[in-house]
């Protein structure tokens, strides 16, 4: 899992018909530190996130293991919205 | 699988209910030598591990494998600690001790210092642990190959069963006779 930042929503009408129904985030990986890093991740939101929150993805086939994400055709998914990171 | 420092800990409320009552830990994935690298990731807790301990991790779908047959949605789990002897607590990447390859050297302790190598420089005829050489007060130092008779027990030593192994040969058999020794030839 990772810490990534919600910059943005990806709206597509035409898409599997599995995916109908599900929100598609933009999220920006980002360090523990809270620093942006390169590169972007288009996610399924099961949790109910909004923009500019700092969430947690799951990628890979893990993701399909996310609430209502079986056997969705779908690689990454915001599977938790973040409150705190505490650094040792 | 690779080797990570626990380096914090992360509290999400609002998160997928398969992942509640879990352990939330980042990570920093280390080198072959033990330092850290600068990528951090989110690692759910399989074994109770704690900040500071040096863990391996599994990534990929096998990484909700230890909670079978729940299906976990994580792609990075904790599911393992590093012995302490070869933990490197506490090494940041800006020690010199973090460069100590994990294996064959010293282990640093938490407190920066160092611990005896476990184990003396390995011999130049490590081979001879095969040829009967083994002392027998070692472990698992029982008679070399090749013995044919079970050694008689001692009158009062206890059970024969706790001899060391040796194979018993049936009474006909006995030992190959050793071979005559080659002598060269007296030439005419």
């Amino acid at each position: 899992m990772q810490l990534a930042r919600v910059i943005g929503t990806v709206v597509a009408t035409r898409k599997d018909a599995r995916l109908e129904g599900y929100k598609l985030l933009v999220v920006r990986l980002q360090s523990a530190e809270g620093q942006d890093e390169a590169g972007y991740v288009v996610a399924v939101d099961t949790v109910g996130a909004g923009a500019g929150e700092r969430v947690l993805i799951v990628q890979g086939s893990s993701a399909r293991m996310a609430r209502d994400a079986q056997d969705k055709p779908v690689d990454a998914a915001i599977v938790g919205i973040v409150d705190t990171v505490e650094l040792a | 699988m690779f080797l990570a420092r626990v380096i914090g800990t992360v509290v999400a409320t609002v998160k997928d209910d398969a992942l509640a009552a879990h352990k939330l830990l980042l990570v920093r994935p280390l080198d072959a030598r033990g330092g850290e690298l600068a990528r951090t990731l989110v690692a759910l807790d399989a074994v109770g591990a704690g900040v500071g301990e040096t863990v391996t991790c599994c990534r990929g779908k096998e990484a909700s494998f230890p909670w079978l047959p729940a299906v976990v949605p994580t792609d990075a789990a904790i599911v393992g600690i590093v012995d302490p002897a070869a933990n490197l607590v506490g090494a940041g990447p800006s020690a010199p001790a973090a460069r100590v390859p994990l294996v064959g050297r010293p282990a640093v302790t938490a407190r920066g210092g160092m611990l005896a190598p476990t184990r003396g420089p390995r011999g130049p005829k490590s081979a001879l642990r095969f040829a009967g050489a083994t002392p027998d007060s070692s472990p698992g130092g029982g008679p070399p190959c090749g013995i044919t008779t079970t050694p008689e027990p001692e009158a009062g030593s206890g059970d024969p069963g706790s001899q060391p192994f040796a194979p018993i040969l049936p009474a006909g058999k006995a030992a190959r006779p050793p071979r005559p020794a080659i002598l060269p030839q007296e030439k005419p």
